[in-house]
């Protein structure tokens, strides 16, 4: 409730003056009467005695207290700004992989969210505004603040459980902050299971802001969730790839569960887990398959565990694995065989050896040039092999001041691509087999695809060249060993 | 007490009485004896020894019997006041009341006088006290005021009924008892009337209250305390407690004027706002009643 009159409610200090005057009213008078017997005849019929005076008087003195009130908060004008049910709303719908969750009686959290949201919009006020964000990965506001039920009963209809965990933290925060645009009599309404990162955080803000009512929706189950499952290309340049697993046990018994990756649907491999209760387990994965295709990961557990796992929705990642790209390399310059046949004996690659360097390159060629660098280079994928040029090797991420070729050397090259000042991003460092050195490879939105090729520093002089490169759309891993 | 011009004013007045009592000494007023008066009563036949002076000779003339002439014979009215001197009466001498009671007895003593009654006062509370002597003659009425001047108020409950008992033992003759009173006797007027109408007395019930006594209209708490007993009591004091106390004294009177009414007693009720010289005109009015 605002007052219009604020300093109106100043007055409410003279009530206790009307109390005041009570009592002094309520003085007893003596009054010495002649017609005591006549007096005493009146009061025995009025059968009113003094208890019962003061009864009405003590009631008499709260009417005029409470109309003294009154007449205070009369003056100072108040104004309900909004009625309770008027007030705007904002609707923190927590749509993360969580709500999926089915109970003990087998009703889905998310449903049930959204039927009680659904309840709200349908039952809600015309003239009441509500704001619909959700915690599904990150803060997302689904709609505006708005009166119309048709458009948010719209919304409500679309919601969809991610499989993305609780960003409650941060979508609270954006709440307050459209809370306040509608100023203090603003409701924030979160509905989630309460399963959400940061807890203790989450649940100090809304202990902070009274404001946020927090609506628990579920039971507290057990749940054994597969958080990520990542297959990517070994970066070695083998026809392996990697999966990376992360899988939790939120239950509070140890659980055992296996971990079954399938690709194509055809199972690859079975990785076996035993869970301690809260434990978090991360694991690589490494198989061999040039193919690619629909890659599949699967919790399966022991049957005497599935009571342990609440949520089903968590239990399946399912992504697609590319294929090793096949890579159209344009071999260019003298004819190197030891460099030819390092191509061609990989399983992707098609090598195509050209005398003269074309004029404009296919987006999927890899022009790869050995010997000097030359006078013009076409616009593409451009690979240098030059094993008589010296090897600067970087740290990961370190500024580079100098340019990658010599300057001083009157490199050609340095008219492609200028270096200097810039940071290597993407700068990644690939452990390589044993016998081989570190090597960079570097990428800058300049130069698509450089490549560098040195000499591995050796101690028995050996010359081993290490040749790496990755193209910009990250397939293309190549590695291979000149001696 | 009383100025100049105020007694001269009582000079025309006269108190009335309806019966005829005997009286000790020569006055104004019809006597229930017959003799020595100048107004005819009657006749009867003559009878050896009477006063042949009371012959009536014109009748003799015309009858040839001897009748002789019967003379209502005038004499004089003890007047007796009864004044309540009880508490509630007033707190002191100057209490309004009390000042007014005082000035009727003063006045109608003094009426009395002049008229060549006797005339006695019986301050009374719940007994009679200090009685002013039958007296007669107006020049007992300095004496009358000196005394009515000196009359204080008793701390003593109003007992009408034992006080005309008591002063009834000290009175020889009849007359004209005039109470003067604000009649708060819880037992009532009945029994004293009784006694003086056994006594052969004619009341005169001369009833005096406040307007505060008898229209109050302050409410609020208080602490009511009798005046004539100390009792006290807390009340709270509504609208409608006030209203119901009015009616009360409403029948109070009506009870008190009946009870005289019933008994032939003459009644006048005042509150003492009236001007004490109207209420005076008005006991005193009928002075031909008593010629």
């Amino acid at each position: 409730m605002l007052f219009s009159n604020a300093i109106a409610l100043w007055l409410s200090a003279a009530i206790p003056i009307v109390v005041y005057a009570y009592f002094i009213r309520r003085k007893t008078r003596e009054r010495v009467v002649s017609s005591y017997f006549l007096w005493r005849d009146v009061l025995v019929r009025a059968s009113s005695p003094t208890r019962g005076f003061r009864a009405r008087n003590i009631f008499s003195m709260l009417l005029a207290t409470t109309i003294a009130t009154s007449l205070v908060l009369a003056s100072a004008r108040p104004t309900a700004k909004n009625n309770v049910d008027d007030a705007p709303l904002i609707v923190v719908f927590d749509n993360s992989a969580s709500m999926s969750a089915r109970d003990s009686n087998g009703a889905s959290r998310f449903e049930r969210a959204k039927s009680i949201l659904a309840k709200i919009v349908d039952n809600k006020s015309d003239a009441r505004e509500i704001l619909l964000l959700t915690t599904g990965g990150s803060p997302n506001v689904q709609r505006g603040f708005t009166r119309e039920h048709s458009a948010l009963r719209s919304v409500v209809d679309d919601l969809s459980p991610t499989r993305e965990p609780s960003a409650a933290l941060e979508t609270l925060r954006r709440a307050l902050f459209f809370q306040r645009s509608r100023g203090d009599d603003a409701r924030i309404l979160f509905l989630s299971d309460g399963a959400f990162d940061e807890r203790d955080d989450v649940l100090a803000l809304i202990r902070e802001n009274p404001t946020i009512c927090l609506y628990r929706i579920g039971e507290t189950l057990g749940n054994v969730a597969l958080f990520a499952c990542e297959p990517r290309r070994s970066p070695t340049g083998d026809q392996s790839f990697e999966t990376f697993v992360d899988v939790a046990n939120f239950s509070e018994k140890d659980v055992l569960v296996n971990v079954e990756f399938f690709l194509n649907g055809n199972l690859l491999d079975v990785l076996p887990l035993s869970l301690k209760p809260s434990e978090r387990v991360q694991k690589v994965v490494k198989n061999e398959s040039l193919d690619g295709g629909d890659f599949v990961a699967r919790l399966a557990f022991n049957a005497h565990d599935v009571e342990l796992n609440a949520n089903l929705e968590d239990d399946v990642v399912e992504t697609t694995l590319p294929p090793f790209p096949t890579v159209n390399i344009l071999l260019c310059g003298d004819s190197d065989q030891f460099v030819a046949t390092a191509l061609q004996a990989q399983p992707n690659v098609n090598v195509t050896k050209i005398s003269a360097i074309p004029n404009s390159l296919d987006a999927d060629d890899l022009l790869v040039l050995v010997g000097d660098v030359p006078e013009t280079i076409p616009r593409g994928k451009v690979a240098f092999v030059s094993p008589s040029s010296d090897c600067q090797i970087f740290s990961l991420g370190e500024r580079i001041d100098e340019t990658f070729v010599d300057d001083a050397q009157d490199s050609v090259l340095a008219r492609y691509a200028n270096l200097t000042g810039r940071t290597l991003r993407g700068v990644r460092e690939f452990k390589l087999a044993e016998g081989f050195l570190s090597t960079v490879y570097a990428k800058t939105p300049e130069a698509p695809a450089l490549l560098e090729i040195g000499p591995a520093d050796t101690l028995d002089d050996s010359r081993y060249f290490v040749l790496n490169f990755e193209t910009s759309d990250s397939t293309f891993a190549l590695q291979t060993l000149f001696q | 007490m009383f100025d100049s011009q105020t007694l001269k004013k009582f000079e025309y007045l006269s108190l009335a009485s309806s019966k005829q009592f005997a009286g000790q000494s020569a006055g104004e007023r019809r006597n229930a004896k017959l003799g020595g008066g100048v107004e005819f009563a009657d006749y009867r036949n003559y009878a050896f020894g009477d006063d042949v002076r009371n012959l009536d000779w014109n009748v003799y003339a015309r009858f040839e019997t001897l009748y002789i002439k019967r003379f209502q014979e005038e004499g004089d009215i003890p007047v007796y006041f009864f004044l309540d001197v009880s508490s509630s009466m007033g707190e002191d001498a100057t209490a309004a009341k009390f000042d007014y009671a005082k000035k009727i007895v003063g006045a109608l003593g003094y009426v009395s006088l002049m008229r060549f009654d006797s005339v006695s006062v019986f301050p009374f509370a719940d007994d009679v006290v200090d009685a002013f002597p039958l007296s007669r003659g107006k020049e007992k009425f300095l004496p009358l005021a000196d005394y009515l001047e000196a009359l204080r108020p008793r701390r003593a409950e109003t007992r009408i009924s034992n006080s005309i008992q008591s002063a009834l033992k000290k009175i020889v003759k009849p007359g004209l008892a005039v109470v003067v009173s604000d009649c708060f006797d819880a037992n009532g007027l009945d029994d004293a009337l009784e006694r003086l109408l056994a006594r052969r007395f004619e009341p005169l019930v001369l009833h005096i209250y406040s307007t505060e006594e008898a229209l109050p209209t302050e409410t609020g708490d208080f602490e009511l305390i009798d005046a004539e007993t100390g009792e006290h009591t807390k009340v709270m004091i509504d609208e409608a407690t006030l209203k119901l106390y009015r009616k009360r004294f409403d029948a109070f009177l009506a009870k008190t004027r009946k009870s005289c009414v019933r008994r032939g007693a003459r009644f006048y009720s005042t509150v003492i706002d009236v001007p004490f010289e109207n209420f005076l005109l008005e006991v005193a009015r009928d002075v031909k009643v008593g010629r």
